[in-house]
């Protein structure tokens, strides 16, 4: 039984019974689900449910409960032409967004959840509301324990509320397909684009069956975007190394719905798994990944970011895998991890190679959550060090 | 006098060139850019590299002696001011850029690197780090990053964090620590990088930093509307701000301030103005002349009497400069100020300005504003005759009215220049008692033992700096 938690009380009485019972709680998200060690078997499951608490509509900022979902979200504050620039499905919550540091291929424009998130409150063993950061876009009292919480799996307190900053609906969204033969020229390119006018909102490749496709897209009114779109064509090699393949103009409540679509194959893959390299190691991953025989590909190259996924994905090639990151640099996570027979237990760590400060976040993790009661041993408690 | 054993040691890890221990040569560390806290450190130590800083930390330790980072010592807010005759270890001679790698867009440059010469040394490649403090000619990228710095540009291309991907640091007991993986653009788990950033020189030394470059924008507008009233120019500053337009910054001059400023450097200011804004956009040029339109509209709906516009390099620079150039004038209408620093949601601008002036007419003060209108991050500057205690005591007084009235409407008691030691008092303002006990196990979990730039940015019964003398206009005190 899942528990759906929404008013600050309940929230406060949920973390009393779990320090009472000593039985943690633990909401692992809706996309992140498989993401990181199994729960400990005795544990409370929960889920957060919530609304948007003040839309700063002048200020270009919106306080939120962690449990309105994205969907919820960016529903309302398109009503006011604002949005949040973070490309994840409707459904996740803004918590899910947070606890994993979410981003996607307006990060090239926006910047991650990291760049936009302005304060939050969370509650902590104790039940104790905390609250850091605020409401202005610049702030330097204290600590900056806002973005220690990005990434944190949820391990480090109950995250309830959060102020983040939104930004104007752009009149259109203006997006170019493009279909590349190899991906020799990608890193270039891309460096070359973001010199000059033709500098994107977005970047995307996919390998869709024997091919790289990237969109390009620019958020801006119809000239503005004629002008970008331009200056993007006359970038393009002539050895037609890269062709357009499609080119359109939506809305942005069309752009977001076609990401989610874009993103649908991620939910229904059998593994899955997040990559990131220096971005200029992207085409090495890419290509590696490719002769693998991994078919489902898909992220951020100017922020060195792959997804992965499909059948092929096993613990052999997850070896292989960690092996080229030793060598070029970078992390994974396994989003879905593959599995043993019985079609449970995950035959690969969830995250590898080992980092420098993993050790020094387990500390940290002491520290905020001595008691473990949130979401423990997910990332940092059952971290092996090889 | 006999010397501390640890002296000594000292001497032997960085040599005796990079040692400061002549109590003359000592009063140059006495204060940073907030003069009103002082402390005279036993020594000062220049390490060349992260090995040597993590043996000076030990060392240290081993002589319990309490420890103070400190890069330029152009802080505003006595961050790096030593207090129990503790030992300074300064990075100013850590200043190796490393690598600029522009595939992977990072430059990884040693925590004493200025910021300046980070910025001349990719001037060329097209692309730049954008954190842009005013004192970018001094400051180190460590301190930038231990005070998480803002600047001119911070509107569109925020702040130090922002613009941070990694770091190395030596902690409190001498272990090197290094955060995020290596040049890529995210990690796994918690954000550490973005932990220290701000963190003010309280959880350990930075020695090496990781930064994201970005593209240097080449087509620019920059936009100079003068207002009759304060207001006017706040109102328009709300008004860009609710169009969606974001501006690279959004900068204002009081009328006082146009004055200060025409007077000192002729730069053809309308001395009759009540306010001053200066607006740039940046981005692609065929459409910044329509951004640029939109902006001027609305100076002229909030009754902008003069509108300017250039796109000209030499008239922007100029324009900029003059920016630049205020907190040197105001030495020439009073030999004391206090410069404050505060951030309010950007809507609220024009009725915080109106009560910033109204309560230093309750207080008998003139108070003008040169600040970061865009950002809401406000720099009333309060001028007094620093022979008259009482007047300055009602400085004091003054600054804290105004600090709580912007934590009433939203605001936070400081924007950019940091809690130091200046504003430990209003951090209980800002947060409940839960959030500070954090922040204190947060720090003992970096210090269990408590000796690294101890007692600053948490409040605590250690210290009690008595802030009753006020900055003199001939030293650094203000951002601009
Ligand atoms: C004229 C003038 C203009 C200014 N303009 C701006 C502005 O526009 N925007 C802005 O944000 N600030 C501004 N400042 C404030 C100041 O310059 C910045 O805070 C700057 O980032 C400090 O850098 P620094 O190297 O001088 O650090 P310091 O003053 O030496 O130290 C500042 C704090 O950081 C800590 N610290 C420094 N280096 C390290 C390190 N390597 N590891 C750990 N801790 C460290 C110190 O202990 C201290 O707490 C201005 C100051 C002056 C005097």
């Amino acid at each position: 039984m899942t528990l759906i938690l929404s008013t600050l009380n309940e929230l406060t009485d949920a973390i009393n019974q779990a320090r009472e019972t000593n039985i943690p709680l633990v909401d692992y998200g809706i996309y992140h689900a498989k993401v990181g060690h199994t729960p400990p078997e005795k544990h409370t499951l929960y889920s957060l449910s919530g609304d948007i608490v003040e839309h700063y509509v002048n200020d270009f900022t919106v306080t939120a409960h962690a449990g309105i979902t994205m969907g919820q979200l960016n529903a309302q504050l398109i009503q006011a032409n604002q949005f949040l620039p973070i490309n994840c499905d409707d459904d996740l919550t803004l918590g899910e967004v947070i606890n994993h540091n979410i981003y996607g291929a307006m990060r090239v424009r926006y910047g991650s959840i990291r760049d936009q998130l302005l304060g939050l409150h969370y509650l902590d063993n104790a039940a104790n509301d905390i609250h850091v950061g605020g409401r202005t876009v610049k702030n330097v009292a204290g600590l900056d324990v806002t973005r220690l919480m990005i990434g944190s799996m949820g391990e480090l307190g109950l995250v309830h509320q959060a102020t983040l900053r939104t930004y104007a609906l752009p009149q259109q969204v203006a997006r170019v397909d493009l279909e590349l033969t190899s991906l020799d020229n990608l890193a270039q390119q891309i460096t070359d684009w973001m010199l000059g006018p033709a500098y994107p909102t977005s970047i995307h490749l996919r390998r869709m069956g024997d091919t790289w496709q990237l969109e390009a897209a620019y958020f801006g009114n119809e000239k503005a975007n004629d002008v970008q779109v331009q200056a993007l064509k006359n970038t393009l090699p002539e050895d037609e190394s890269i062709v357009i393949a499609d080119e359109r103009r939506v809305n942005m409540t069309q752009h977001l719905i076609d990401g989610m679509k874009s993103r649908q194959w991620q939910r229904k893959c059998k593994t899955l798994v997040k990559i990131v390299v220096p971005p200029r190691e992207v085409v090495t991953l890419a290509n590696t990944l490719a002769q693998m025989g991994v078919t489902q590909i898909s992220g951020m190259p100017a922020h060195g970011c792959l997804l992965a996924g499909g059948a092929s994905l096993d613990s052999e090639m997850d070896q292989k895998l960690i092996k080229l990151l030793l060598t070029i640099g970078g992390i994974r996570q396994w989003i879905t991890p593959p599995v043993y027979d019985d079609g449970k237990t995950a035959c690969v760590t969830p995250f590898a190679p080992d980092q420098p400060d993993w050790e020094f976040l387990k500390k940290i993790k002491k520290t905020m959550d001595p008691r473990n009661l949130f979401n423990p041993g997910r990332f940092l408690e059952n971290e092996v060090l090889a | 006098m006999q010397q501390h054993p640890v002296i000594n040691q000292l001497t032997q890890i960085v040599g005796d060139r990079n040692m400061v221990t002549d109590p003359n040569e000592l009063r140059v560390y006495e204060c940073d850019g907030f003069p009103i806290a002082k402390g005279m450190p036993l020594a000062v130590v220049f390490p060349e590299n992260t090995d040597q800083v993590s043996a000076v930390v030990k060392a240290l330790n081993q002589h319990e002696l309490a420890i103070v980072p400190r890069g330029s010592g152009t802080g505003l807010a006595g961050g790096s001011v030593v207090y129990d005759q503790g030992v300074i270890i300064c990075t100013s001679r850590m200043t190796q850029i490393h690598k600029v790698d522009l595939e992977n867009r990072i430059a990884i440059v040693q925590s004493g690197c200025r910021n300046s010469s980070l910025s001349e040394a990719i001037a060329c490649t097209g692309l730049r780090f954008s954190p842009d403090p005013s004192s970018q000619r001094a400051a180190t990228i460590g301190g930038n990053v231990c005070t998480n710095a803002g600047g001119i540009n911070t509107l569109k291309h925020g702040v130090t964090t922002n613009h941070i991907l990694g770091l190395e640091v030596v902690l409190p007991d001498g272990e090197i620590l290094q955060t995020r993986a290596n040049q890529c653009y995210d990690g796994i788990g918690p954000d550490l990088p973005g932990l220290l950033c701000g963190s003010e020189g309280i959880l350990g030394i930075v020695t090496r930093v990781w930064c994201r470059l970005v593209p240097d924008p080449k087509a620019f507008r920059t936009i100079y509307a003068v207002f009759k009233s304060n207001f006017d120019a706040c109102k328009t500053v709300a008004d860009v701000i609710a169009s969606g337009i974001l501006p690279t910054s959004m900068e204002m001059m009081d009328g006082q301030m146009i004055q200060v400023v025409e007077n000192a450097f002729h730069f053809g200011f309308d001395t009759s103005a009540g306010a001053l804004l200066l607006i740039e956009v940046d981005g692609v040029d065929e459409i910044l002349d329509d951004e640029m339109n939109v902006i001027m509209d609305i100076a002229r709906q909030n009754n902008a009497f003069d509108i300017q516009s250039c796109k000209d390099a030499k008239r922007r620079a100029e324009l900029w400069s003059a920016r630049k150039k205020t907190f040197g004038a105001i030495g020439r209408i009073s030999r004391s100020y206090c410069t404050m620093d505060a951030c309010v949601p950007r809507s609220m601008l024009p009725e915080v300005i109106e009560r910033v002036t109204q309560i230093g007419k309750d207080h008998g003060l003139q108070i003008n504003n040169v600040f970061h209108a865009g950002d809401g991050n406000i720099h009333p500057i309060l001028l007094f005759n620093e022979d008259k205690p009482e007047e300055v005591q009602r400085v004091m007084q003054a600054s804290e009215v105004i600090l709580e009235y912007c934590v009433s409407v939203g605001g936070t008691i400081t924007g950019e220049h940091g809690v130091g030691v200046e504003k430990l008092a209003m951090m209980h303002a800002m947060f409940n008692k839960p959030t500070l006990d954090m922040f204190l196990n947060i720090k003992k979990t970096f210090d269990p033992r408590q000796r690294f730039n101890d007692a600053k940015l948490i409040p605590s019964d250690k210290l009690k700096v008595e802030l009753h003398q006020a900055p003199l206009a001939n030293v650094p005190g203000g951002a601009m």
